[in-house]
């Protein structure tokens, strides 16, 4: 491969990554924060970490469907859409595989 | 490396064990070998549980033992299964599902049971009014929830829970009977219908009052009220003689024998007869619905098929020993277990060791009764050092089994799959 691409990939690697991963940390933060004032009221995290071991796929589907079920059929509070891909976001990452 | 087999060695090692066991079981002749392929597959239920989910840490509630969490907050609590050993189910180890805002501090001096809607006289009775006015009976019955043993499904149903076989148990209770209350207050021709409703409460007032009317049977349909004077239906007051606990519905729950737990309301209030037939939420869309048709693993089902979970079905469950259990070389052992149905009856209890292939018959323990389980056992002499899977399933007097595998629903209802565990012989 050429020296110049190489050294491209690289510096993209690494100066990409870490944005990301902080950016992740964030909305992870952000999740936790949706998840202490919206849903810990009637479930402790054990209804997370609970759940079993299944892709991020199902997670990215399952989790979004919840939060709304919750807000419409058991008058949770008022979430935006926004928020929801947040909450849905932190509920995700705790049994997701890839 | 050339191609040697499409069977890998853990496959055959497997196999030959088992063609061990049964040889060593039943004194017969070594497996065919369609047989020993069809045993190397057994899978058991506890095998799919811990490829999705971890063990259960213990948690205590009042009232209560360690129980299995599934849940701490509002409790879930699971019964381990070396308490399902017995006829009778301590209060103290009892499951308990919780859902809303459970009651606290309920007044047993100030308690009223309103009965109300369509009857001539409304009633409020005191527990010593229904202890004293009406004749007290006494009945053995397994409660089970609908949602027992779903994490033995695959893929996982929808909720997501990590609970075995313990949301189960056998209990005398002993109360009054629903018919009787309904006659002293006089049924209306208006009546349809029947609600019973329970005082715990949701966490925000927008969301559902937990309340139930006896599902509607949909093949033969009549008048539900009809089916709420069954007069094995009771509001119960104790549970094997005494007060029923807190976390079972004190100070009065429904009990509806053959029928599933979620219509056993718990620390019910009121019952009210209604002009029509009752459709509230816990008992329409996906709410304790299950479609009357199969669905396959994994996939959904359109709400127009869902109908409200009804009676119970044929379910055996292997309680002892535990699945992966070590047993010795020549000492022998029984394997226990419980079996029930929907208000029929059991008639036997079949044991195999070889996969399914041969099925031996279990020793049945007395019979207390339509409602309750009826205990098993079988001797298990392990002569040979090995993998053992044992499995069992029930038959009822109608004839009526259990499936290989478990008809799938989404929300993991109704699991009755023949149970099979693992057992380790050194």
């Amino acid at each position: 491969m050429n020296r110049t691409i190489r050294f491209l990939i690289a510096t993209l690697v690494l100066t990409t990554l870490p944005a990301s991963a902080q950016e992740k940390t964030a909305v992870l933060e952000e999740g936790k924060k949706l998840y202490d004032a919206k849903c810990a009221v009637c479930h402790s995290h054990r209804y997370i970490e609970m759940q079993p071991r299944r892709s991020r796929d199902y997670y990215e589907k399952f989790w979004p469907a919840e939060i709304t079920k919750m807000m419409n059929a058991y008058g949770a509070p008022e979430m935006s859409q926004e928020e929801v891909k947040k909450l849905a976001e932190y509920l995700t990452h705790f049994k997701a595989g890839n | 490396m050339g191609r040697v087999s499409s069977v890998s060695r853990r496959d055959v090692l497997r196999t030959l064990s088992l063609g061990g066991a049964a040889a060593a079981l039943a004194g017969g002749g070594v497996l065919t070998r369609p047989q020993r392929a069809q045993a190397a597959e057994t899978i058991t239920p506890y095998d799919i549980y811990r490829k999705y989910f971890d063990p259960k840490p213990l948690f205590t509630v009042s009232g209560k033992k360690p129980l299995l969490m599934v849940t701490d907050r509002p409790p879930n609590l699971e019964t381990p299964l070396k308490y399902l050993t017995t006829q009778i189910t301590p209060n103290d180890v009892f499951f308990l599902r919780g859902r809303l805002l459970d009651p606290t501090n309920v007044d047993a001096t100030a308690f009223r049971l309103k009965v109300a809607g369509e009857v001539t006289t409304e009633l409020s009775l005191s527990l010593h009014d229904l202890k004293t006015q009406f004749e007290q009976v006494n009945l053995m019955a397994v409660n089970q929830c609908s949602g027992n043993s779903l994490a033995f499904l695959d893929p996982p149903a929808s909720i997501g829970w990590p609970l075995g076989h313990g949301f189960m148990g056998c209990a005398v209770w002993t109360g009054v009977r629903v018919r009787d209350l309904l006659k002293k207050a006089g049924i209306k021709g208006s009546a349809r219908d029947v609600v019973f409703r329970g005082m715990d409460r949701p966490v925000f007032q927008k969301g559902p009052i937990y309340e139930k009317a006896l599902p509607t049977p949909n093949i033969h349909p009549r008048l539900d009220v009809d089916q709420t004077l069954n007069p094995d239906i009771l509001l119960a007051y104790e549970m094997n003689g005494e007060p029923v606990p807190h976390w079972n519905g004190y100070p009065l729950r429904l009990v509806i024998p053959a029928v599933y737990g979620t219509y056993w309301v718990k620390w019910v209030e009121s019952l009210t007869v209604l002009p029509n037939v009752y459709d509230g939420f816990w008992q329409r869309g996906y709410a304790y619905t299950v479609p009357t048709r199969l669905i396959p693993p994994g996939g959904p089902a359109p709400v127009s098929i869902m109908v409200p979970i009804s009676t119970f079905n044929v379910k055996s469950v292997i309680t002892s020993p535990d699945d992966s259990a070590t047993l010795r070389v020549n000492e022998p052992i029984e394997i226990k277990g419980v079996a029930f149905d929907g208000g029929v009856g059991i008639k036997e209890v079949h044991v195999s060791f070889d996969g399914g292939q041969n099925w031996h018959e279990a020793r049945l323990g007395r019979d207390m009764g339509k409602y309750a389980w009826r205990l098993w056992t079988y001797p298990f002499p392990p002569r040979q050092a090995g993998k053992y899977t044992v499995m069992a399933r029930a038959v009822n007097l109608r004839g009526e089994s259990q499936p290989m595998d478990p008809a799938w629903m989404p929300q993991g209802y109704m699991y009755n799959a023949v149970d099979a565990i693992n057992l380790y012989v050194a």
